[in-house]
Order: C-alpha cells, then sequence, then structure tokens
C-alpha cells in the first residue's frame, strides 16, 4: 500500500514537539500517550487510525497545493514500531524508577524523529531497508 | 540530569549527523572501482551510445520514483543514452558486487562501459546534468527536470 510520504514527516514533527515536551516537564504521562501513538501506528499503520495520521490527511493535505511523493507503508510503520519500542523502554525506566533509561529512551526517540522532520531522514525505514536487505523481514 | 543539556546534546548531534547527510548525499562520487564495467553486470540490457545510467531502487523508495523522473526528462531528447532500472533487493547479489548500499544509488556507464561515478541519494540540482554532460560531452538540453 502506498501513502503521501509526507504523512510521516508531519507526524515526525508533532512527535519531535511532544518529545521536547516530554524530556523538559519530566512527564512520564506525555511518554505514555506518545507510545500510544506509536502503538496505532505500528499495529494499525501510520495512515489509518494514528491521530497524527488523521491530522494530517484531514486538515493538513487538503491545504497543500503539490502532490507528493508517494511511499510504501511498510517502512514508516516499521518505525512506528521502533519508536513504539523506545517508548516501552521509557516507561519501564518510570516503573523501575530510573529516570536515566527514561530520559535516554526519549533523547534517542526526539533524535529519530528530529531527523525526520528537520532532513528527512527516517531512521526506523532505514533500519527497514537494511532488514529487507539482509532478508530478515519482507 | 539538566533537561536542557540533554536536548541541546539531542539537537546538536542530530543536526550534525543530518548536515552530514545533506552533504554527502546526492552528490556525485568517484567510481567505487576501475574494474566495474557494464558487460560485465549481465542485466540483459544494451549499453548506450553515449551514456547508460543505472538506478538501483527497492519499492519501499520514496525518493526513487522523484528520481526516475528527473533522469528521464532529462535524456527524453537523447537517445544516445540510455536508462535501466533494478530492484537492489530482488539483485541483491549485484547490488553487493557493485557496493550498493542504500537506494536510490545512480550510476553512470560511460560509452566504452566503464563506470564513471555514481549518485548516492537524491541527486542535487543540475547535478545529473552536469554528470552527464562530463560524461558524454555534450551539452544537455536545459530542461525543468531539477
Amino acid at each position: 500500500m502506498q501513502i503521501d510520504a509526507r504523512g510521516p514527516r508531519f507526524g515526525a514533527a508533532i512527535t519531535m514537539v511532544v518529545l521536547l515536551l516530554v524530556i523538559y516537564f519530566d512527564s512520564a504521562v506525555l511518554l505514555a500517550i506518545q507510545t500510544l501513538v506509536w502503538a496505532i501506528g505500528a499495529f494499525a499503520g501510520p495512515h489509518n487510525k494514528s491521530p497524527y495520521g488523521f491530522i494530517f490527511k484531514t486538515l493538513v493535505k487538503p491545504r497543500l497545493k503539490s502532490v507528493g511523493e508517494l511511499e510504501n507503508v511498510k517502512p514508516p510503520q516499521f518505525a512506528q514500531l521502533v519508536g513504539f519500542l523506545f517508548g516501552v523502554v521509557g516507561l519501564i525506566g518510570v516503573v523501575i524508577g530510573s529516570s536515566t533509561v527514561f530520559l535516554i529512551a526519549t533523547a534517542f526517540a526526539l533524535a529519530a524523529a528530529f531527523l525526520n522532520a528537520v532532513f528527512n531522514f527516517c531512521l526506523g525505514c532505514e533500519m527497514y531497508l537494511l532488514l529487507v536487505r539482509a532478508r530478515l523481514i519482507r | 540530569m539538566n533537561h536542557w543539556l540533554l536536548i541541546a546534546s539531542v539537537l546538536v548531534l542530530s543536526s550534525a549527523f543530518g548536515l552530514f547527510l545533506q552533504f554527502t548525499r546526492g552528490k556525485l562520487t568517484k567510481k567505487y572501482s576501475n574494474e566495474i564495467f557494464f558487460d560485465q553486470l549481465k542485466i540483459g540490457q544494451e549499453l548506450g551510445k553515449k551514456a547508460t545510467i543505472l538506478q538501483f531502487e527497492t519499492e519501499y523508495c520514496s525518493i526513487c520514483p522523484g528520481v526516475k523522473r528527473q533522469i528521464n526528462e532529462l535524456i527524453k531528447n537523447d537517445k544516445g543514452i540510455s536508462f535501466y532500472e533494478i530492484d537492489a533487493v530482488e539483485r541483491i547479489e549485484l547490488a553487493k558486487k557493485l557496493h550498493v548500499k542504500s537506494s536510490p544509488t545512480v550510476l553512470f556507464f560511460n560509452e566504452a562501459g566503464l563506470e564513471e561515478g555514481r549518485i548516492i541519494g537524491a541527486p542535487k540540482k543540475d547535478q545529473l546534468r552536469n554528470t552527464l554532460e562530463k560524461i558524454t560531452t555534450i551539452k544537455m538540453e536545459k530542461t525543468n527536470a531539477n
């Protein structure tokens, strides 16, 4: 399935802002919400039920004049899974009382979201491609 | 831990990496080896009379169709330049042999079939035209491709 490649990048921009707030306010609740968003993106697809995908589809895309490139949904969906795993690790840090684990996991996710939003470099997508090329996934 | 320091560190390091990618991708790099000739690839396609362009891509590559459009637009009036696409996943052994590690990677072969260079990622403005001009030593017609 093909989706508008600008959608995941828009989602990454929102994710970046959310993660900045998570770190600044030390907010486990915000990270839990973001992790839920990642879970929806990872298991239902970033275009489908994901809140960020919904915002892009209903509010942003209709206002864009140009037609965006299409991309296969699998790499950005995998990237959501990677984000979800970082979120889970961060939340485990909260549960075990380790702010270092919480902050480091969030920081890694922030770096990935920042690279996607600002430089259009999707780290999770690149990981997916490497795994496909290594024939570990299809 | 100082949260501002953590945020600043993440943003600075990510920016450095992102800028590195911006400066290195999409530019013509030197050929990987003197040994790579088009005929040896055995892809079942003819060598172009002036030049041959080979784009390695994957079905998951979002920028590949755009690069393909750029190339087709640029060479549409020049029958001497051949352009072929290869799926890097389906032809993984060939991709490995040619040291193709990401998509798109566009290889340029001269009229003798020798690789002259490659562009990894989306080409910069005029990069494709300049490369083809260099290889074919003809002036490409200005187009809106870039």
